[in-house]
């Protein structure tokens, strides 16, 4: 033990006195390789997340939601393909949670006219959108201020139906139907973005209806408004 | 639905790039009818500097804009600001229909959209040590930032800047009035003129500190020790940065270029620089940004710009930022004054046309005097006031040099000259290679070929423990025909056979440059 200790010790420092010291090396060749990817770069891909609030009208007052408690969660990737020095092509692909929480009053009559204390239809879709950026003002690689203006289709994978009652008795009662067979599986519409580095501000509008037209329910609001933010670097 | 999608294209349409107000340059096609006294113009210093490098003084890029094309911008544009002489431009706020306007008038000749955002070049990587005691190693830090650059020998000369003006570009000069460190300078009323850029008034002794601790490693002293080797020179002071106005910092550059110049400075110290917020790697080409182009137009006016090279070296930039990449620009690197060699976040060189940077280099690590008492502050800022300093001296002992003149002299002054590469440049600045006509070192390395490698001896070299290490340093590279390094290296040597490179490892024709101890030796492969 006590020669493999020497040995080693003496392998140490022999290597310490003939090895030099590399205390800085360039190489210049592989620094001035263009990268085509990066912020501003040909592409440029990220994920993000984000939360918004539906705002607009519901159709009919049968439909209406309580504002500000109907979210929607989103989580997707983008992917950026710069064309021009201002301009670029995207698209995302991302998963979007819609969570309507219905308003309970006597003349409610989606998805019934049944009044409970609480009630929500969630929608949990599977989100492609393509859009074109216009990039404002002049960066290098960096994501500074920019406009998306772009269209969405979603597959809606499931939506669910939660209800929560009060019992006589003080106890609760919920209810989650899922697989509901009264929503168009297809949406679609179009979206606005307009970004500062990774903070984005966002509208969406739905084209189209959540509904088929022969159950004759009213529309939920159309709009969305929120944030996204960009899970990348700010340079 | 339609009213819907029509709003929003209208939405993007407003935030088109060019659909909105901002700033640009509008370029007139010539200055006719425009009349200029340069004696009413210039200051003397000014009108001395032109005759020294041979220069008109009716050179049009000094004369005015034509008055009528200013008006009849103005009368299209949101609102009107600097008039460049030197571009013969004018800044403007405008939307995309009146710079259609404005395009189509015979006498502008293009447009351009102006840049912002520059980053002062000083790195803080925790809270400056604030304190008005030293200790014993910022105590020797004082007295080795301007001791490296040969302080002593300028000293012992009697050299310190005096009769030279140094125009200093900066966000703010706080506590200059009343701060110590100053009080020679003050009291001698050697600040000539100073101007802030941002609100257009004469005060800037307030905003950024940064300003405050750049000047001190020109003039500063502390303790009766000088932070800076320029103690003796006089100053401008321009207040042109305030970090988040967007659009105006660029133009404020140029404007505070043109009021120095006006004004006879010598020397231009700008411890700023733009990267990759407005720029891509490509066009740090020393043309493509306004500022190198009024950079290299200061030259010509025999002003010597002397700028920070950045300290984007650990980030994905790594690259120098412009101005520093002008043609004619001083650029300087920042070195670890504990090691030797170059600090980890000062910005690297080549210019993306392959040209030479930086320049020189200096200490990046320095002790400064700002508004709360002595500090110990890092960044390639802090170099760049320690060789304008340095610059300053020589100028006071060779006043009709011209300014590239100067600029090749403190190249050939660097303790690594001719070696080059693009951390450190030619090296510290030299007093001594100034002053003094010096021996040629007599030749300390020799090449031996072997079948396959070709190994680097240094003669009579003996390795001692207690030698500083920055005596151990060799410097190496590889260069092409045409003279661009692919690759540079330091190492650090123990023993004499310094280095073995493998003999198929680089192609003919290229060629292998060390440094160690002060003398240089090439091989070709």
């Amino acid at each position: 033990m006590q020669r493999l200790l020497i040995t080693v010790l003496l392998v140490f420092l022999f290597g310490k006195i003939s090895a030099q010291q590399v205390l800085l090396n360039r190489n210049v060749l592989a620094d001035t390789i263009k990268p085509h990817w990066g912020q501003n770069m040909r592409h440029f891909a990220h994920p993000y997340i984000g939360l918004g609030i539906m705002a607009g009208p519901s159709s009919t007052t049968g439909g209406k939601i309580l504002y500000g408690v109907s979210p929607n969660l989103e989580i997707g990737v983008r992917y950026k393909l710069k064309i021009a020095r201002h301009y670029a092509l995207g698209c995302n692909l991302s998963y979007n949670l819609y969570s309507y929480k219905l308003k309970q009053n006597t003349l409610k009559t989606l998805p019934d006219t049944v009044v409970h204390k609480a009630e929500r239809l969630l929608f949990s879709n599977l989100t492609l959108g393509i859009f074109y950026r216009v990039s404002l003002g002049r960066t290098g690689n960096y994501i500074g201020k920019f406009v998306d203006l772009g269209m969405y289709g979603d597959w809606v994978h499931y939506a669910d139906h939660y209800t929560r009652d009060k019992l006589t008795d003080g106890s609760t009662a919920r209810l989650h139907v899922s697989g509901l067979n009264y929503i168009n599986d297809i949406q679609y519409g179009f979206f606005g973005h307009f970004g500062i580095s990774r903070f984005v501000f966002t509208v969406k509008y739905r084209m189209a209806n959540l509904f088929p037209d022969n159950k004759n329910y009213p529309e939920l609001p159309r709009w969305t408004f929120g944030m996204q933010l960009g899970l990348h670097k700010i340079n | 639905m339609l009213r819907k999608l029509i709003l929003l294209i209208i939405l993007v349409a407003v935030l088109h790039p060019y659909s909105h107000a901002q700033g640009y340059w509008v370029f007139f096609t010539d200055k006719k009818d425009c009349t200029f006294n340069p004696y009413e113009y210039f200051d003397a210093k000014a009108i001395e500097r032109r005759v020294i490098h041979g220069l008109s003084l009716y050179d049009s890029t000094d004369f005015p804009l034509n008055a009528q094309y200013v008006q009849t911008v103005a009368a299209i544009a949101d609102s009107t600001g600097f008039e460049s002489r030197w571009f013969n431009a004018l800044e403007v706020t405008a939307s995309t229909e009146q710079l259609s306007q404005i395009k189509a008038l015979p006498f502008v000749s293009g447009i351009e959209a102006m840049q912002c955002s520059a980053m002062p070049a000083s790195y803080t990587h925790d809270d400056p040590e604030f304190d008005s005691i030293l200790s014993p190693f910022l105590k020797q830090l004082l007295e080795w930032q301007t001791l490296r650059l040969g302080g002593d020998a300028f000293k012992a000369a009697g050299l310190n800047g005096k009769g030279v003006r140094i125009a200093v570009f900066d966000g703010g000069y706080p506590s200059l009035l009343t701060n110590s460190a100053f009080r020679h300078l003050v009291w001698s009323n050697r600040i000539i003129k100073t101007w802030d850029f941002i609100r257009n008034k004469e005060n800037v002794y307030g905003y950024n500190p940064h300003g405050t601790l750049v000047l001190s490693c020109l003039t500063g002293v502390y303790d009766e020790q000088a932070l800076g080797l320029a103690s003796g020179a006089e100053y401008l002071l321009a207040r042109t940065e305030l970090k988040g106005e967007p659009y105006r910092e660029e133009k404020n550059w140029l404007a505070a270029m043109e009021w120095a110049d006006k004004n006879g400075a010598q020397i231009i110290n700008s411890s700023v620089g733009y990267t990759y917020h407005r720029y891509f790697k490509d066009e740090m080409d020393g043309q493509t940004s306004m500022v190198s182009r009024a950079a290299n137009m200061a030259a010509r006016k025999g002003m010597l710009v002397v700028n920070a090279a950045g300290n984007e070296a650990g980030d994905e930039w790594q690259m120098l930022c412009t101005p520093a990449d002008a043609d004619s620009v001083l650029t300087v690197g920042g070195i670890d004054p504990v090691t030797g060699y170059h600090m980890e976040f000062s910005s690297y060189g080549p210019t993306s046309d392959k040209r030479m940077k930086p320049n020189v280099c200096a200490f990046a690590d320095v002790v400064a005097f700002g508004p709360k008492g002595v500090e110990n502050v890092q960044g390639t800022s802090f170099s760049c006031p320690l060789v304008a300093g340095f610059a300053a001296c020589v100028l006071q002992a060779f006043p009709n040099t011209k300014c590239m003149d100067l600029l090749h002299m403190i190249e050939k002054s660097g303790d690594l000259y001719p070696y080059f590469d693009y951390a450190h440049g030619f090296g510290v600045p030299q007093a001594s290679r100034i002053l003094d006509t010096l021996t040629e070192p007599s030749p300390t390395l020799a090449f031996v070929k072997g079948e396959n490698n070709l190994t680097v001896i240094i003669r009579d070299f003996k390795y001692h423990t207690d030698e500083p290490s920055r005596q151990l340093l060799l410097y190496y590279n590889i260069m092409d025909e045409q003279g661009v390094i692919e690759e540079f290296n330091v190492i650090m040597v123990y023993q004499s056979r310094a280095l073995v490179i493998p003999l198929n490892k680089y192609p003919s024709g290229k060629r292998l440059n060390i440094f160690f101890r002060g003398y240089t030796s090439t091989y070709t492969f």
